[in-house]
């Protein structure tokens, strides 16, 4: 099965242990029989919101495949420089570079992936109260 | 008014441009009536939504 995993790693840490802890975990998939089929850095990023009183954070998104999650399981739920982490299975193959990516780079039309999904005219504004 | 055809799009967290389309000013979810999707992509829409919401890259509220 493909699965895609996003890590939100610790502001403080430096890109270097950053890119250590991406190839501890390739280390994992290798080991258990997986394969990674690609591995991205997204960047230094401003958090939406507060995550353990940290308004930044550095992504990295890894695709891989792999029969049983519990061994990274097992490594990053008490991994301390891993603030956050999301796997999504993805059934259908994984394609990289990612959005994300694209975006950063600017090879996308944003016209071609952008449609109006709602239509001029129409108001979106919250009404609130009477 | 058409329906828009969204089927070769790919709903994805990752496209918050695309994300942003489905929330008000306030982070909350459009309703498929207004944002014309159907059934499937207005679930796939909200999950998008929610993981994106999850990973921080859009928010939860915007007060």
């Amino acid at each position: 099965m493909f699965y895609e995993c996003i890590l939100l790693i610790r502001p403080d840490v430096s890109a270097k242990h950053v890119a250590e802890v991406t190839r501890t975990i390739e280390g994992i998939i290798d080991n258990n029989g997986g394969q990674v089929i690609g591995s991205e850095y997204w960047g230094f990023k401003t958090l939406a919101y507060r995550i353990e009183k940290r308004a930044k954070a550095h992504y990295v998104c890894l695709g891989f495949s792999l029969s049983c999650l519990d061994p990274i399981y097992a490594h990053l739920k008490f991994h301390k420089d891993v603030l956050r982490h999301l796997f999504i299975k993805k059934p259908k193959g994984l394609l990289f570079p990612t959005v994300q990516m694209q975006s950063s780079m600017g090879d996308l039309e944003n016209q071609e992936i952008l449609p109006d999904l709602v239509p001029e005219g129409i108001d979106t504004t919250e009404h609130t109260g009477g | 008014m058409s329906r828009f055809n969204v089927e070769d799009i790919d709903i994805d967290y990752k496209n918050i441009k695309l994300l942003k389309r489905c929330l008000t000013e306030n982070g909350k979810i459009i309703p498929a009536r207004l944002t014309r999707l159907n059934c499937c992509q207005q679930r796939r829409m909200s999950m998008a939504i929610k993981r994106a919401r999850f990973l921080a890259l859009i928010p939860y509220t915007v007060s």
